[in-house]
């Protein structure tokens, strides 16, 4: 068994720089004979939108509520599935396209509570967590648009709260 | 009085961070919201229940909630990260 606590295997980081897929693979499996599964999600600033032509993102966040918000969807997916460690790291500031901006890693025993937490945190993420996209295109810029299929997603886990 | 924090599209339409509301507590979200619609009459669209969302002390907060003086109020839009 590991011997980290709790608060030891859950790691939130909202930040400006870059991330590092590899370090975050390191975090969620290193001296832990137990897990047998570790899933990633990477996500990327995508090129066409709302709008074709994007060249770039502006993140804001809320801070303090964003770290909150983060901590009670990673508790709810503990409460949901045996699983191990968690990493989630959202970027902010400025973006440009091919940039990754947000990342979900679990590790647990078995690849299916691994599988499926990633999914429950990136649709909560995705619909409660203080984070708001300003895209930057050729011709101007403009907030992003809350997406009915986010809500969508999210749905179909049912309603814990 | 009740400190109003912005973001988003709020914040930039607004040209305000925060906006110190003249409103007497306990009051409601919903109270607080009516209360910037004057406040705000020719951007009162951003304080739309469809439009906007309201946060009390950093949780997500529905109309009826009850806000207390010494409470950190937040209106923003529906969120778009990730």
């Amino acid at each position: 068994m590991s011997n980290k606590t709790p608060t030891e295997n859950i790691k939130i980081s909202i930040q400006e720089s870059d991330f590092s897929i590899e370090k975050e693979n390191h975090f969620l499996s290193n001296q832990a004979p137990e897990i047998g599964a570790v899933v990633t999600f990477t996500g990327r600033v995508r090129e066409f939108s709302e709008q074709p032509d994007v060249t770039g993102l502006f993140l804001e966040h809320y801070p303090g509520m964003t770290e909150k918000s983060l901590k009670r969807i990673i508790e709810q997916a503990q409460q949901r599935w045996d699983i191990q460690r968690i990493s989630v790291i959202h970027r902010i500031g400025s973006l440009a396209v091919e940039d990754q901006i947000v990342f979900v890693g679990v590790s647990s025993a078995h690849r299916e509570a691994a599988f499926e937490a990633a999914r429950y945190i990136m649709d909560y993420l995705k619909t409660e967590a203080p984070f708001w996209k300003k895209e930057i295109t050729r011709s101007g810029e403009h907030w992003v648009e809350a997406r009915e299929k986010d809500q969508a997603a999210r749905a179909r886990w049912g309603n814990p709260d | 009085m009740v400190r109003i924090y912005f973001f988003a599209k709020i914040k930039e339409e607004l040209s305000l961070n925060f906006f110190d509301l003249d409103i007497e507590t306990p009051c409601s979200v919903s109270e607080i919201r009516n209360s910037l619609i004057s406040e705000f009459n020719s951007h009162k669209y951003l304080f739309n229940i469809d439009y906007s969302i309201c946060a009390v002390n950093q949780e997500l907060s529905d109309d009826k909630k009850c806000v207390e003086s010494n409470d950190e109020v937040a209106f923003f839009p529906p969120v778009t990260g990730g």
